[in-house]
């Protein structure tokens, strides 16, 4: 299992958010961020929304309770370990690092998740990875309707059961699921993993102390819709 | 977008007047234009024939009446009417110059009273129940709860709402919760939108359901009340409301020993639920929750088209 949290050092400060609101939380991270601190924790962050919004620098934050909507979203490096629940929009827009959360999230987990890895140990809401667009979302538990909607790139293992429509008119990109599929959503493929799919999922699962013993299928985008190319621009360019 | 919350102490009373106001409170930015509470209380003595209701009308047209002399003619009109029907006031309490509270002792037809009361002109029935106080006005809810003292109110169960007026007017008809006409103890609370509104309502209309306002939260009051009466059970009525009634919701039904929530099948509306040996908590957001439970909880978010019916 992952320490996502370093042991307290020098560089560690620990903010309590119980009086504060949102904005005085963040300016409170910003500045020990600015002071060169490494390690922050966060106490009693009483499901507030918008706690560690944008941060692109390379430290670990420790947040002690559940936050709210839009949970460190848009980070750019950041680690973040939520030892409680999220609300809905967790890590939306993460380009890099890593994401923790201990219990639940609620719906739009990762929504447009460029990359890094996000991990939700318990269940999370409707519409996890909607326009997800790159990096990795694991699910311990279930995830609901409308999983992996419009998805373009990047992965997501669930380990549990997902909702109806499953990876309703994803474009690319591909949904491992461990348990039950309510139903598929358009223009996908349920197909089988394979044994290199399979051993890297087993993989990133220990990595969270999560177990990957299950009857893994992958569901895949069918690209029967499909009338874009999936390179980003930089590449395109080295295509040309 | 509105703010709902509701809270069910599984056995034994707490003061629910400043929880719900506590849980609002913090919900107040889904939503600051006007405030409800749906506050559940044991019925008096077990009593079958004591009710509860609270009345409102609207401010004098003309000057003839300052603000005070009409709420009192309002008043001893009210009364009067009850009198009439062979009810007997009990209490009554006036906590502002628009609305009456009233304990009556009646054990006639409830809907007739209630037809009779709201023939008064401009008078509306906001509440009427055994056990249900339902109290709504424009403002945030620490606003309603000071104006209507609710702080210590000691009850088993509520539902509340703050109001975000998306489609119909600010005023005390259209501020949620919604009484369900004519059933004593059934309110609703919802955050959505029905999309179906004028064609549902023109149906129940034509089942001889009154309207008192053209918020769409009010159809569901009235929808699960026509359900109730038709002999379903709360969550069989819930169920079927999911059928029914299209748009996005989630909405939370209240009656006297139960509250009821239904989803939308898009799960567009969020919905946190805690729930542990002694309380269920359930709100759009979990801040609200975490007014009362200060402690890590174990909460989730139900999924599309989840039922849950909770009962003490």
């Amino acid at each position: 299992m992952v320490q996502v949290a370093p042991k307290p050092t020098e560089t560690a400060v620990v903010i309590d958010a119980a009086d504060l609101d949102t904005r005085h939380i963040n300016m409170a991270v910003r500045k020990a961020i600015a002071e060169g601190h490494k390690a922050i924790t966060i106490l009693n962050p009483g499901s507030k929304h918008s706690i560690c919004p944008a941060i692109f620098d390379d430290v670990d934050i420790t947040i002690d309770g559940s936050v709210g909507y839009f949970g460190v979203t848009m980070g750019d490096g950041v680690r973040a370990r939520i030892t409680g629940r999220a609300g809905w929009s967790l890590a939306e827009g993460m380009m890099s690092g890593e994401i923790v959360v201990e219990k639940n999230s609620g719906s739009s987990t990762g929504a447009s998740l460029r990359g890094g890895t996000l991990v939700v140990k318990g269940s999370a809401g409707g519409r996890t990875g909607i326009q997800q667009k790159g990096g990795t979302i694991v699910v311990g538990g279930d995830s609901g309707f409308l999983t992996g909607f419009m998805m373009q790139r990047g992965r997501m293992i669930i380990c549990g059961n997902v909702g109806r429509a499953a990876g309703d008119s994803m474009y690319d990109g591909e949904i491992f699921v461990g348990g039950e599929i309510a139903s598929l959503g358009v223009d996908t493929l349920l197909v089988q993993p394979t044994e290199k799919e399979l051993y890297e999922i087993r993989a990133e699962l220990a990595r969270y102390g999560l177990p990957s013993d299950r009857p893994w299928k992958k569901i895949a985008a069918g690209k029967a819709l499909y009338n874009y190319d999936s390179l980003e621009p930089a590449e395109r360019k080295m295509m040309l | 977008m509105c703010g709902i919350a509701g809270i069910m102490y599984k056995r034994g009373s707490a003061d629910i007047g400043t929880t719900m106001t506590a849980m609002l409170d913090s919900l107040k930015h889904r939503g600051p234009d006007s405030t409800g509470f749906a506050l559940y209380k044991p019925a008096a003595n077990g009593s079958r024939d004591h009710f509860t209701l609270w009345l409102k009308w609207d401010p004098p047209a003309d000057d003839q009446y300052g603000r005070r002399e009409y709420a009192a003619a309002q008043r001893s009109a009210i009364v009067d009417q009850v009198a009439s029907m062979g009810g007997r006031v009990v209490a009554s309490d006036q906590p502002l110059d628009y609305v009456l509270k009233l304990d009556v002792d009646y054990n006639g037809e409830l809907k007739t009273l209630e037809d009779r009361l709201e023939s008064l002109p401009g008078i509306e029935i906001v509440s009427l129940g055994r056990s249900m106080e339902l109290i709504k006005d424009v403002g945030l809810a620490v606003e309603v709860s000071e104006h209507y003292h609710l702080a210590g109110f000691q009850g088993t169960h509520a539902i509340g709402h703050t109001r975000m007026a998306t489609e119909s007017a600010v005023d005390i008809s259209h501020a949620h919760p919604f009484w369900a006409y004519p059933f004593a103890d059934i309110a609703v609370v919802h955050n959505g939108q029905i999309t179906n509104y004028h064609k549902s309502r023109h149906l129940l209309e034509r089942e001889g359901h009154r309207f008192r306002s053209h918020c769409d939260s009010e159809l569901i009051a009235v929808y699960i009340a026509d359900k109730l009466s038709a002999g379903l059970s709360l969550e069989e009525a819930l169920h079927q409301s999911q059928k029914d009634l299209d748009g996005v919701y989630t909405y939370f039904v209240c009656t006297e020993n139960e509250i009821g929530m239904a989803k939308d099948e898009l799960a567009a509306k969020p919905l946190v639920v805690m729930e542990d040996d002694n309380v269920v908590a359930l709100a759009s957001e979990e801040v609200a929750i975490r007014q009362v439970f200060k402690n890590e909880i174990k909460s989730w978010d139900p999924y599309d088209s989840e039922v849950m019916v909770w009962s003490r």
